[in-house]
């Protein structure tokens, strides 16, 4: 990859890897069902649908931008559910729907992403764009078996990075990340930064420093 | 290049503030390897970070941004040389270390 490449990944690409990574490690293969990736317009959720989908996986992906459908698409998802289905407050258990999931929203959406997990299955926890807290029981954990994985991408040891970086070579479609990056210079960092937290930015925003 | 531009963000009271600075070297924080830095990036964690709606900055003043690719300018630690291509996530930078909004970035090496 070009240092423009790795930027276009960043560590909300190298985590949505780390938590593709998590996953695996856990069993978790495309024969079991699908994964559900929460804010899949989002910097890990666009690259998680892209790696997920090259893995062979059936990705549902979950927005609240429905109207970018078409791009979650082209990157490889299956399917495209609003949000709304899952960001208010839910059941303790809901119906199984998914095998896995790779969540950045945490709060109700993650608890709810949790309480849909079919039985064995793993969820991880990348992120806190909802909120940082997480409202659930322990039914899904004591009656499913369903898995709670933590995703550290800050202090990840090096050996983690390195494979993590050595799967985004392997799995991540160089065509795909060009589509859901945009290039944007340095006078633009405060603007973007503003639209990132409000939910504007669709995949992931490289900076053009020098 | 004796000064380099910097996105910096300040802290007064709780009002944070934003300003593109010139910086020499020497403002720089300690560490064993210098960075021309080339693309950064946007996570929505530099967006908590900037517009300050997340406990992301622990020291202040600080400039912000956790990604950087870039090419070794100066190095004093073996694994490094000047002309090497590098790229940094995270390790703390631009939460409590001089981060990637700068045209320069010196970073301590890690494990």
């Amino acid at each position: 990859m070009t240092p423009k490449q790795c930027m276009a990944v960043g560590t909300a690409g190298y985590t949505a890897m780390l938590s593709v990574l998590a996953l695996e490690k856990h069993g978790i293969t495309p024969d079991q069902g699908p994964v559900l990736v929460t804010g899949a317009n989002g910097g890990v959720g666009s690259v998680a649908v892209s790696i997920l989908s090259k893995l062979g996986y059936e990705v549902i992906a979950s927005t609240g931008r429905t109207e970018h459908a078409d791009f979650l698409k082209q990157l490889g998802a299956s399917s495209v559910i609003d949000r709304a289905e899952l960001s208010e407050k839910g059941r303790p258990l809901g119906k199984e729907r998914w095998r896995a999931a790779v969540d950045s929203i945490g709060s109700h959406t993650l608890a709810n992403v949790i309480a849909q997990t079919q039985y064995g299955g793993a969820v991880t926890s990348c992120g806190l764009a909802q909120g940082a807290d997480l409202p659930l029981t322990v039914m899904p954990f004591i009656l499913r078996g369903v898995s709670l994985l933590g995703i550290d991408s800050v202090m990840a040891p090096k050996a983690a990075r390195e494979e993590a970086w050595a799967r985004l070579q392997q799995d991540l479609d160089l065509e795909k990340l060009e589509l859901l990056s945009e290039t944007v210079g340095f006078d633009q960092i405060v603007e973007k930064a503003t639209d990132i937290v409000d939910g504007k930015i669709k995949g992931r925003v490289i900076v053009e420093i020098a | 290049m004796n000064t380099f531009k910097a996105l910096q963000i300040s802290k007064d009271g709780e009002q944070q503030q934003t300003e593109c600075v010139q910086l020499s070297r020497e403002d720089l924080m300690p560490g064993d390897v210098l960075v021309a830095v080339e693309y950064s990036t946007i996570n929505y964690k530099d967006g908590l970070a900037i517009t300050g709606k997340g406990p992301v900055v622990r020291k202040w003043p600080m400039i912000p941004g956790i990604d950087f690719a870039g090419t070794v300018i100066e190095s004093d630690h073996s694994e490094f040389s000047p002309g090497d291509a590098v790229v940094l996530n995270g390790w703390g930078v631009g939460e409590v270390h001089y981060g990637a909004y700068a045209e320069q970035a010196r970073v301590k090496v890690t494990g």
